[in-house]
């Protein structure tokens, strides 16, 4: 075989290879609303811009709450293709995005719910809805029902640390489907294929809201 | 019983003498460019694409004929990876660090006194951040062409310097990209250049 046809066949073979059809994106068409909904044709979309991440929590040190924050970081990293999202607990609640404690919220003013059976939980965003602008920290408020130690209640706080960490990245709903972790009472332990659908195309959709430094 | 010895001697020093003139070494440097590893589209396309990697070459030719070799080549090489939306500017999101290992079984051949053609199959493995994103459920080996030429800037020293051009070929999937709902791979296109050296001459 002489130079020109050995040339010839790498030449052959390479525009074969080219010719292949290129990688096909999924879907992504189940999920749930994941806007704020103010009226028709009227909605608020929100998640943390780039320039945020690592995205930073902080805990209180008690009942194991810093283990179940950092499992939920851990699980909705998990969920994003492209690193989307990144977070990290901080020592200092001064220095926090998200803050999270023991007990129930103060108010009822923009704070999105979520009970299970041995516990109960809910988010305080801090968005106001005529200015769309948001300002940081965000609080997540996660209480026992019954005793905190028992195992059902540290199962629960870590399935509802996990929903209230869906609301504090840009879920402003709940899912209406019980199979997702967003289910206002969840009972599944990690998000669905349509949680991450949801938490996917949520943090490229356009959000036309702005976060205070 | 020296006898034995000797001749054991004469017969490998005849064997392995011509083959030594006729093996070739190299080491080469260079930088590598990839086009996108993965295209995506959320409510806009999305792209991932390494950058600019610094890379690694050594390999071994082995004389086929007057014309013709026959070698090996490995590279390895390591980039940042970025995932871009090019309809939002400064919509970046740092990937990581991602690493390559190459290589690559190719014929060779002289197309100028100084020019050499190379070409050949072969696998080139990705390695990359496993705590989340495209490399979640780990690195990909993936089947490689190559093609290039070697241009040897000057003969006749132990070490002659040589400039290299390298064009390959690979389709681009990972275990997290399948278990995530991607069809089909992503054709990747990588062309090196490189600078180095080569131990005996043609």
């Amino acid at each position: 075989m002489n130079t020109r046809a050995l040339l010839a066949t790498a030449g052959a073979g390479l525009l074969l290879l080219a010719a292949c059809a290129d990688i096909g994106s999924p879907t992504r068409g189940d999920l749930y609303e994941f806007r704020q909904i103010l009226g028709p044709g009227d909605t608020i979309s929100f998640h943390w811009p780039e320039d945020r991440m690592p995205l930073k929590f902080w805990a209180k040190d008690t009942l194991n709450l810093p283990l179940h924050v950092d499992s939920a970081i851990a699980v909705w990293q998990r969920q994003f293709l492209y690193h989307e999202f990144t977070g990290e607990r901080v020592q200092d609640s001064a220095d926090a995005d998200v803050i999270a404690t023991i007990g129930l919220p103060p108010g009822s003013g923009g704070i999105l719910l979520g009970s299970a059976d041995a516990c109960q939980a809910a988010t305080d965003i801090a968005l106001d809805p005529d200015t769309r602008v948001l300002t940081p920290p965000l609080h997540i408020y996660i209480a026992p029902r019954f005793l905190p130690d028992l195992p059902a209640t540290q199962a629960c706080f870590n399935v509802v640390a996990i929903h209230e960490l869906g609301h504090a990245l840009g879920i402003l709903r709940h899912s209406s489907n019980p199979l997702d972790i967003m289910f206002s009472n969840p009972t599944v332990a990690q998000p669905s294929e349509r949680d991450r659908n949801t938490v996917q195309i949520m943090y490229h959709w356009p959000m036309n809201v702005t976060v205070e430094p | 019983m020296r006898r034995p010895y000797s001749l054991a001697l004469l017969l490998v020093a005849t064997t392995v003498a011509p083959a030594q003139a006729q093996t070739t070494y190299y080491v080469r440097g260079g930088v590598t460019w990839s086009s996108d590893i993965v295209r995506d589209v959320f409510t806009a396309p999305v792209t991932t694409r390494p950058g600019l990697a610094p890379t690694l070459f050594a390999g071994v030719d082995f004389a086929l004929s007057s014309r013709y070799s026959m070698g090996l080549e490995a590279s390895a090489s390591t980039a940042s990876l970025t995932t871009t939306t090019p309809s939002i500017p400064g919509s970046d999101i740092d990937q990581g660090r991602i690493w390559t290992l190459g290589a690559l079984v190719n014929m060779s051949g002289d197309l100028a006194r100084s020019l050499r053609w190379r070409a050949g199959l072969g696998v080139l493995h990705y390695s990359g951040p496993s705590d989340a994103g495209i490399f979640a459920q780990g690195g990909t080996m993936r089947a490689l062409f190559g093609a290039g030429m070697d241009y040897q800037l000057s003969d006749g020293r132990a070490w002659n310097p040589v400039v290299s051009l390298r064009y390959d070929y690979h389709r681009f999937v990972t275990d997290e990209l399948r278990a995530q709902g991607f069809g089909l791979e992503q054709g990747v296109n990588r062309i090196s250049l490189s600078i180095g050296v080569r131990r005996g001459s043609r």
